[in-house]
């Protein structure tokens, strides 16, 4: 009998322990920023975490997700440290990049002193339109807490959102006057919400602190307060970083917003070794004997009412065989020509044929971007962007800045199809705007124009300098790390910066003769704003004249769709100008 | 028809056929030309209290003639056009007939195009003076002989992806003599994109001319005081990177103290480099 007393008793405090371990004073929840879990490039895969800390005990651990892909790789693993003051509550939203298209798993896992947890989604990811809803694809969507016994609230829990907006929308600033922010806070708690609200402004590069403010506020209940930041005027040009951050009763939560200061004159050095030009003069010399028996096939299935579009393919350096879409409007009367676009593909995008009103487009696809491809497959385990970097002459990219000169070589070499030479553009967005800024840097005496949307390894020196300050997660930075991490004792950082310093695109750009077009995103963690200035500013001082550079302070690796509606007027601007040859 | 109005009529319909969006701005260093070809005939009118009647005597005022539009963008937001007409009119009842060749109204002028953030509404003023290249000392008339200056301002925008519509307004005023006269001028227009490169351009065009001088003339061109609406409809095909031909017929359907009937133009746009 004693002995059931003494079971008794202890089984009840092991169910206490229990019910204190998973307590409803500790609130957590993961939400989708789309409620049927289906993302888009567009809307970004996005979870809202909410922990509410009721308790009197400050709540420090780590939240941290991993991502599986439906057919069991493993994406992405990422972990980060919370502390969450006694009565506080953590709101943020987490904005997980993404290049893959598919169904994915994603499993949170919480682990704070009094609390463990983990939460498992499924989702969608689409890089065009939005994907069917999760339940209409027959996809359950889990929401299941494993350890805890907690399980997500459905309904959103009041929040605190700040709005700020620089004065200068383009979020470029120059002269003595200060940096002016317009700042919207809106309380959408129902209590009175009191705290501070404060920044610091740093160095976007080094993380050097420019200054710092914090402000008291008192946010009644559902109400929008509107405040001024005045932000004194750097003393060097360069990006830099505001990081707000919001702490009231309950809520806290950090944002980052950037501007440019004095842009024409952020620079860094360049890395160009002695025999960069022998190095490419070799490269181009290697592949002029390579013949490159084009092929040029009808593509009927891809042919529309008003454009023809034809496979072409033809063998580059290492006798590798590339191909691309030539789109040819039907309005070509044979004898007649059309001035040219050549797009180059982002990093492993495969291009599809492009129409435009008023040109032939060539898309062209180069090695690398297929892994799986039988003319250029990439062992797995291996990434294009380090695939044999330790020997210059034969890292990818060389056969991949070839390729896209191969594909020039094209046009050339059957004008006949109706190339107007006189009227090249080269364009591309992300990696396919550095293929076009090298391209017209290899080929100034033919390029006509040059659009280059968010161009990465622009300066991979300042870009790998940067990886502190960076909070997104970046393809660059996680290749290369993991990369080194491999070659840990046999290839270091050095090294690897030695050799990319033959395929850096800053080294290219002050051979361009023509002008070009470049956007620039502040919130780019790939081709962050600052390496983008430095390789716009590295255009000769005649041809920077001609030239422009657009810039989107609030968003990440893209640009907004009416600059592709001005993409198309400056480019018929340009191409008004016959290359003087 | 009132040679000024039909030309007008045809200068909208040019800017809008340029890049099938509206009256965009041509673009910086390019140029848009259109040679045309008008003809119009009418042997009935509508008279001064809007009522149709037949010309008397068997009356039959005839318009044909060659025209030369050009546009130029100096910059992405002006460009500078120009308009000369080359007319053959002709008048004529059971008792005589008149004839007169000549170049029409030249127009000179400039719009300036202010873009929406998204660059797809433009919001353009367009000012442009109006030379008579004749003199009017035998009818029938070229025109009114007397230098004038107009005003415009339109709205375009896409309601949908491949349609475009212009909403504009317009005023018209005649320096030389005391009578004007002076035109206010309402036109719409809305066009759609169509595979293989066509397109059609629907347009509502109303004119409003007011003068003490009511009197009314079976010479058309010399009239001043009346009041027109009319419907257009043109089609276009591009045949090559520069050349898009059209076809366009206009219908007057009311009208005060002008003439009615149907009118057709082909034109073709032609656009450089």
């Amino acid at each position: 009998m004693k002995g059931l007393l003494y079971f008794l008793f202890f089984s009840f405090l092991f169910v206490r322990a229990a019910a204190f371990n998973n307590t409803t004073d500790i609130t957590v929840s993961f939400l989708p920023t789309e409620k049927d879990g289906s993302f888009t490039e567009k809307t970004k895969v996005g979870y809202r975490l909410s922990i509410k800390n009721d308790l009197s005990l400050e709540q420090t651990g780590f939240v941290s997700y991993v991502i599986i892909s439906d057919d069991g790789e493993t994406m992405e693993k990422k972990s980060f440290e919370v502390k969450i003051p006694a009565h506080k509550k953590l709101q943020n939203t987490l904005i997980i990049p993404h290049e893959k298209e598919g169904t994915f798993n994603i499993t949170f896992e919480v682990k704070i002193t009094n609390f463990t947890a983990s939460y498992h989604y499924k989702y969608v990811f689409s890089k065009e339109k939005k994907a069917k809803s999760i339940s209409e694809k027959k996809v359950k969507t889990e929401k299941v807490a494993v350890e805890g016994l907690e399980e997500a609230p459905q309904e959103e829990e009041g929040d605190i959102q700040v709005i700020m907006t620089p004065e200068k929308a383009d979020g470029i600033f120059k002269g003595k006057k200060p940096i002016v922010y317009n700042v919207l806070v809106k309380n959408t708690h129902t209590d009175t919400q009191e705290g501070t609200i404060s920044y610091t402004v740093k160095d976007a590069v080094k993380g050097v602190l420019w200054t710092e403010k914090i402000y008291d506020v008192r946010l009644a209940k559902k109400s929008t307060k509107h405040m001024q930041f005045i932000i004194p005027a750097p003393e060097q040009p360069g990006m830099y970083n505001i990081d707000l951050t919001i702490n009231t009763t309950s809520y806290e939560d950090t944002t980052r917003h950037s501007f440019g200061y004095e842009i024409d004159y952020i620079n860094s050095p360049l890395h160009k070794p002695a025999d960069f030009d022998a190095f490419w003069n070799d490269a181009l010399q290697e592949l002029a004997k390579i013949n490159p028996a084009y092929q040029i096939t009808e593509a009927p299935e891809k042919t529309t009412a008003e454009y023809k579009v034809y496979k072409v393919e033809m063998n580059s350096l290492e006798n590798v065989k590339i191909f691309g879409w030539l789109t040819i409007p039907k309005t070509w009367i044979k004898g007649k020509k059309f001035p040219v676009v050549v797009i180059y593909p982002g990093y492993q995008v495969m291009m599809n044929p492009l129409f435009f009103y008023d040109y032939i487009g060539l898309s062209l696809n180069v090695r690398g971007m297929d892994k799986k491809s039988e003319a250029y497959p990439i062992p797995d385990g291996e990434e294009v962007l380090t695939y044999n970097i330790q020997e210059k002459e034969k890292y990818i990219y060389r056969g991949i800045y070839m390729d896209c000169i191969r594909g020039i070589d094209f046009l050339f070499a059957n004008e006949h199809l109706g190339f107007d030479l006189n009227r090249i553009t080269v364009l591309g967005g992300s990696q396919g705007a550095s293929l076009a800024l090298v391209v017209a840097a290899l080929k100034n005496k033919i390029i006509n124009t040059c659009i280059a949307d968010v161009p990465i390894y622009c300066d991979m020196h300042m870009n790998l300098e940067m990886e502190p300050q960076i909070k997104e997660e970046a393809f660059t930075f996680k290749y290369i790390n993991r990369f080194l991490n491999k070659q840990a004792g046999v290839f270091t950082k050095e090294q690897f910066l030695q050799n990319f310093s033959y395929f850096e695109v800053q080294n290219f750009i002050p051979q361009i003769k023509c002008p070009v077009l470049m956007a620039a995103a502040f919130k780019d963690a790939l081709a962050p704003a600052s390496t983008v200035f430095c390789g716009f500013n590295k255009l000769n001082p005649k041809v920077r004249q001609k030239s422009e550079i657009y810039t989107f302070p609030d968003l990440a690796h893209e640009i907004p769709d009416v600059h592709n509606l001005f993409k198309t007027i400056w480019m018929t601007e340009k191409l008004a100008n016959r290359i003087k040859k | 028809m009132n040679l000024a109005t039909r030309i007008s009529i045809l200068l909208i319909l040019v800017c809008f056929s340029n890049m099938v969006k509206a009256d965009w701005p041509v673009g910086k260093k390019r140029l848009v030309l259109s040679p045309s070809y008008n003809y119009s005939s009418t042997s009935s009118y509508f008279d001064q209290d809007g009522k149709v009647r037949n010309a008397v005597n068997g009356g039959q005022f005839t318009s044909k003639g060659f025209g030369l539009y050009g546009a130029t963008g100096v910059s992405r937001r002006v460009d500078l056009f120009f308009s000369v007409p080359m007319s053959f009119i002709n008048s004529s009842d059971i008792f005589s007939e008149q004839t007169k060749t000549g170049v029409g109204d030249v127009m000179v002028g400039a719009s300036f195009h202010t873009p929406s953030e998204n660059l797809k509404k433009y919001f353009t003023l367009k000012a442009q003076l109006l030379i008579p290249a004749y003199s009017n000392l035998t009818s029938p008339y070229l025109g009114y002989g007397s230098k004038g200056a107009q005003i415009a301002a339109n709205y375009s925008f896409l309601p949908k992806k491949g349609n475009f519509a212009v909403v504009e307004g317009s005023v018209a005023r005649y320096f030389d003599f005391a009578d004007g006269p002076t035109q206010l001028g309402f036109n719409t227009s809305y066009g759609f994109e169509l595979p293989k490169f066509q397109s059609i351009t629907l347009a509502f065009n109303h004119i409003s001319s007011f003068s003490s001088n009511k009197i009314f003339s079976t010479n058309l061109n010399s009239n001043k005081d009346y009041m027109m609406g009319r419907l257009s409809g043109s089609y276009g095909r591009r045949i090559s990177r520069t050349l898009t031909p059209y076809l366009q017929l206009s219908y007057s359907v009311y009208g005060r103290n002008v003439g009615r009937g149907l009118s057709a133009s082909v034109f073709c746009l032609v656009r450089l480099p």
